[in-house]
C-alpha cells in the first residue's frame, strides 16, 4: 500500500477512479431508459 | 430505578407482535376489498373492467350512452355490474352561503393539511431519535424526542378539529360532489375512521407511556408501538391521498365517471404513488422545520444556559432532519410532474406552461429561502467548535454558488411584455438570460444548489472532528474527486444534452444528473463513516451559538408553509373545471383557476393562521412544564 503515501498517485488515482465510475454510470442510466450512447457520450441512433 | 433482570417482555416479543400484526392486517379475512381485488383479477373481469375506459370517442360520432340499468335488487351479481354515470352538475346543485365557497373550504382544506403533515411527520423521526438515543444509551435523545412528540399531541387535536370542520364545509357546500365520491370510495372511509381512532389510541399511548416503557426490554415494546404507530399515519396519508389523486387522475371509472372497477382499481391510479412519495418526504421537512421553530423559540427564551445548551442542540437537529428530507424532494416534485405530463400533456401544460407557470418561479424563490437559511444555519453552527476554522475558507464559494444556483432558478422564460419592450429585446426572449429560463438550466441549477448544501452539512459534521485513520489523504482525494466530477456531469449533461441534443435526451440527462447528486450525498456519507472510526473528537460548546441564527430556524417553517400553500394551489388548480378531472364537471360559480392574486391572499392567510395557531401550540406546550410557585404564608408583622 506505499501508492498511498504518494500525493501526485494518490490524486491521479481518485480522479481515474471516480471518472471510470461517474462514465459508467451515464452510460448505463441512460441505457436503461432505452437511450444508449456512444463511447464519445453522444446520443447513438 | 431500572434493574436489568426484569424482564417485562421478551425483547423480540415486541417485533413478533408486529410482524403479526403486519401479517394479519395483509390477510384476506380482514381486509376483503383487497381481497376481493386479488381473487377477481382474472383476465375476462380485466377485460370487463377496461373495455369501458378504453372506448375511443370517433370526430362525428354520436357520443357514447351509458344506459341506466334498472336496479335488480334480487340480484346481487346485477347489482355489481350496473354503471351510474357521475352526475351533471347545474348552479343550483351548489348552495349559497353569501360568501365564496371555494374560499372557505380552500381555507378550511389548507389548514387541516398543514396540521395532518406535521402530525403524520413528527412521529416518524421521533420514532428514530428514540431507537438512536435508545441504543447509543445518551439519554438527552430520548428526552428530546419527547418533547418533540408534546408539540406534535397538542397539534394532533387541532388537525382532528380542521379535519370534522372541513368534512362539514364540503357535505354543505359541494353535496353532489361528496355523494360521489362516497359513492367511489364507499366502505373505504369507515376505513378511514377506523385508522383514525387507531390512530388516536397509539398516539396517546405511545406519549403517555413514555415513562412507563423507559428502560430494557419495555423500551421495546414502546418503541413497537411507535412503529405501529408510524404505520397507521402513513397509511392514512396514502389513504387520503387517493381521494386528490383521484380527483386529478380517475382510474377504476369509465368515461362518463361510473364505477367500472374495485376500490384498489380507484386508488392506484396514475399519480397516486407520485403524490405518496412527494407528500410522505415533505411532511417530514415540513416537520423538521416546526419542531425547529419550536427550539429557536425556546432558545430565544430560555433562562440558563443549560437550557440554551438543550434547545441548541434540539434547534440543530431539527434543522439536521428538515434539511436532509428535504435534498430528494425536487427529484420526488420532478417525478409527480414527469407522471402529470405522461399522464396528460394538457394538465402539464397547465401547471408549468400557462398562467401557474410564474409560480413555479415563486416556488424558485422560496427554496432558495429555505436553502440559503438553512445553509446560514449551518454556517452559524460551525462556530460551535475550534475545529471549524479548517472549513470556513470554503463558505463564501457556497454562499456565491447558492446565490447564483438562486438566481438562475428564478429566470423566467416568457416574459409579460408590451411591443416597445419586446422590440428592445430583440424578441420575446432575452439572447443571454433566454436560455437560462429552460428546465436544462433550472436542472443545474437545482442539483449544484442541493451538492453544495450537503457539501455544507459534511463540513459541519467535520468540524469537530481530526481524522486519525492512515487513508486519510486518499480518502480526502476521493471525496474532492467525487465533488469534481458528478459537478462536471452535472452541468455536462444539462448543457449537452439539454440545448444540443432532442427533447428526449433532455429529459433522460435529468436522471443522470439526479444520480450524480445522489451518488454525492451516498459515496461521502458512507466514506466518512469509515473516515471517522478512531477520529479525534474537538469539544463543541452547545448554547453559544448567535440568536441570529435562531432567526434562520424561524424562516424555514415561514417558506415551507408557504411553499406548502402555493404548490397545493398549483395542484389543484390543473383540475380547471372539473371536479373529477375529465369526468365530473364542476359547474359552480368558481369553476376556473382562482387569479394569482386572489391566490397569494388566500394563501398568505392560511399560512398566518397556521403559524399563530402554531405559536399557541409552543406557548400551550411551554405552560404544561411551568409551575406557579407556591403561595408564601403571610406572618403576623405585616398586619396594620
Amino acid at each position: 500500500m506505499t501508492f498511498l503515501q504518494n500525493t501526485i498517485l494518490i490524486w491521479i488515482g481518485a480522479f481515474a477512479l471516480v471518472l471510470l465510475a461517474f462514465y459508467g454510470l451515464d452510460q448505463f442510466i441512460m441505457a436503461v431508459q432505452g437511450l444508449p450512447l456512444n463511447l464519445d457520450m453522444t446520443p447513438a441512433q | 430505578m431500572y434493574k436489568k433482570k426484569q424482564h417485562i417482555m421478551p425483547k423480540w416479543a415486541g417485533i413478533l407482535l408486529l410482524l403479526a400484526i403486519v401479517g394479519f392486517s395483509f390477510s384476506p379475512h380482514l381486509l376483503p376489498i383487497v381481497a376481493a381485488a386479488d381473487t377477481a383479477m382474472d383476465a375476462q373481469a380485466i377485460a370487463e373492467r377496461i373495455q369501458p375506459v378504453g372506448k375511443v370517442r370517433l370526430l362525428g360520432k354520436p357520443e357514447p350512452v351509458i344506459e341506466e340499468k334498472i336496479p335488480d335488487t334480487l340480484s346481487h351479481e346485477n347489482q355489481e355490474q350496473e354503471l351510474i354515470p357521475a352526475p351533471k352538475l347545474t348552479r343550483s346543485d351548489y348552495p349559497n352561503i353569501g360568501v365564496s365557497s371555494r374560499s372557505v373550504v380552500w381555507l378550511i382544506a389548507q389548514l387541516h393539511l398543514f396540521f395532518a403533515a406535521f402530525v403524520l411527520a413528527v412521529p416518524l423521526f421521533v420514532l428514530v431519535i428514540e431507537l438512536i438515543g435508545f441504543k447509543t444509551g445518551d439519554w438527552r435523545f430520548d428526552d428530546m424526542a419527547h418533547e418533540f412528540m408534546k408539540i406534535s399531541l397538542s397539534a394532533y387535536s387541532i388537525t382532528a378539529l380542521f379535519g370534522g370542520t372541513l368534512a362539514f364545509a364540503l357535505f354543505l357546500l359541494y353535496p353532489q360532489f361528496m355523494a360521489y365520491m362516497m359513492r367511489v370510495f364507499n366502505t373505504q372511509t369507515l376505513i378511514y375512521a377506523a385508522l383514525f381512532f387507531a390512530e388516536s389510541a397509539l398516539l396517546y399511548i405511545y406519549y403517555y407511556g413514555w415513562n412507563a416503557m423507559r428502560y430494557g426490554d419495555a423500551k421495546w415494546v414502546h418503541l413497537t408501538i411507535g412503529l405501529l404507530l408510524n404505520v397507521v399515519g402513513t397509511t392514512l396519508l396514502v389513504v387520503a391521498n387517493s381521494w386528490a389523486s383521484f380527483t386529478m387522475a380517475p382510474s377504476g371509472v369509465n368515461e362518463m365517471g361510473a364505477i367500472t372497477g374495485n376500490i384498489w382499481e380507484i386508488m392506484k391510479g396514475p399519480l397516486w404513488n407520485p403524490l405518496n412519495l412527494h407528500r410522505f418526504i415533505a411532511n417530514i421537512a415540513f416537520g423538521g422545520a416546526i419542531v425547529g421553530a419550536y427550539a429557536a423559540y425556546k432558545f430565544l427564551s430560555a433562562k440558563t444556559q443549560a437550557e440554551k445548551a438543550h434547545y441548541d442542540w434540539m434547534g440543530y437537529t431539527s434543522n439536521f432532519i428538515a434539511i436532509l428530507a428535504f435534498l430528494p424532494l425536487p427529484f420526488a416534485g420532478y417525478w409527480l410532474m414527469a407522471e402529470i405530463y405522461a399522464y396528460s400533456q394538457q394538465m402539464g401544460i397547465t401547471a408549468m406552461g400557462g398562467i401557474l407557470a410564474w409560480l413555479f418561479v415563486v416556488q424558485a424563490v422560496l427554496i432558495g429561502t429555505i436553502l440559503l437559511a438553512g445553509n446560514y444555519y449551518l454556517w452559524s453552527g460551525m462556530s460551535r467548535t475550534q475545529g471549524s476554522e479548517r472549513y470556513t475558507w470554503l463558505i463564501k464559494y457556497i454562499a456565491f454558488v447558492l446565490v447564483v444556483g438562486f438566481l438562475i432558478w428564478v429566470t423566467p422564460h416568457t416574459l409579460i411584455l408590451s411591443p416597445a419592450e419586446v422590440a428592445t429585446l430583440g424578441g420575446s426572449h432575452h439572447h443571454l438570460l433566454g436560455p437560462l429560463g429552460i428546465m436544462p438550466a433550472k436542472n443545474i441549477a437545482v442539483n449544484l444548489m442541493l451538492i453544495f448544501t450537503f457539501l455544507s452539512f459534511q463540513l459541519y459534521r467535520r468540524s469537530d472532528k481530526i481524522i486519525t485513520v492512515p487513508w486519510a489523504k486518499a480518502g480526502n482525494a476521493l471525496i474532492v474527486a467525487i465533488y469534481v466530477v458528478a459537478i462536471v456531469n452535472v452541468i455536462f449533461a444539462g448543457v449537452y444534452y439539454g440545448y444540443f441534443t432532442n427533447t428526449v435526451y433532455k429529459v433522460g440527462s435529468s436522471v443522470i444528473q439526479v444520480m450524480s447528486t445522489l451518488m454525492v450525498i451516498i459515496s461521502c456519507v458512507v466514506i466518512d463513516t469509515f473516515m471517522f472510526k478512531g477520529a479525534k473528537i474537538l469539544p463543541s460548546h452547545w448554547g453559544k451559538v448567535s440568536d441570529r441564527s435562531q432567526y434562520a430556524l424561524f424562516a424555514l417553517p415561514i417558506a415551507f408553509t408557504w411553499l406548502m400553500a402555493l404548490m397545493g394551489y398549483v395542484r389543484s388548480s390543473v383540475r380547471t373545471h372539473w371536479h373529477v378531472y375529465t369526468v365530473m364537471k364542476d359547474n359552480s360559480p368558481e369553476n376556473y383557476i382562482p387569479a394569482i392574486g386572489h391566490a397569494g391572499n388566500m394563501i398568505t392567510i392560511a399560512t398566518l393562521l397556521f403559524l399563530v395557531i402554531i405559536l399557541f401550540i409552543f406557548w400551550l406546550a411551554s405552560l404544561s412544564s411551568t409551575k406557579q410557585a407556591p403561595p408564601v404564608e403571610q406572618t403576623a408583622t405585616g398586619g396594620a
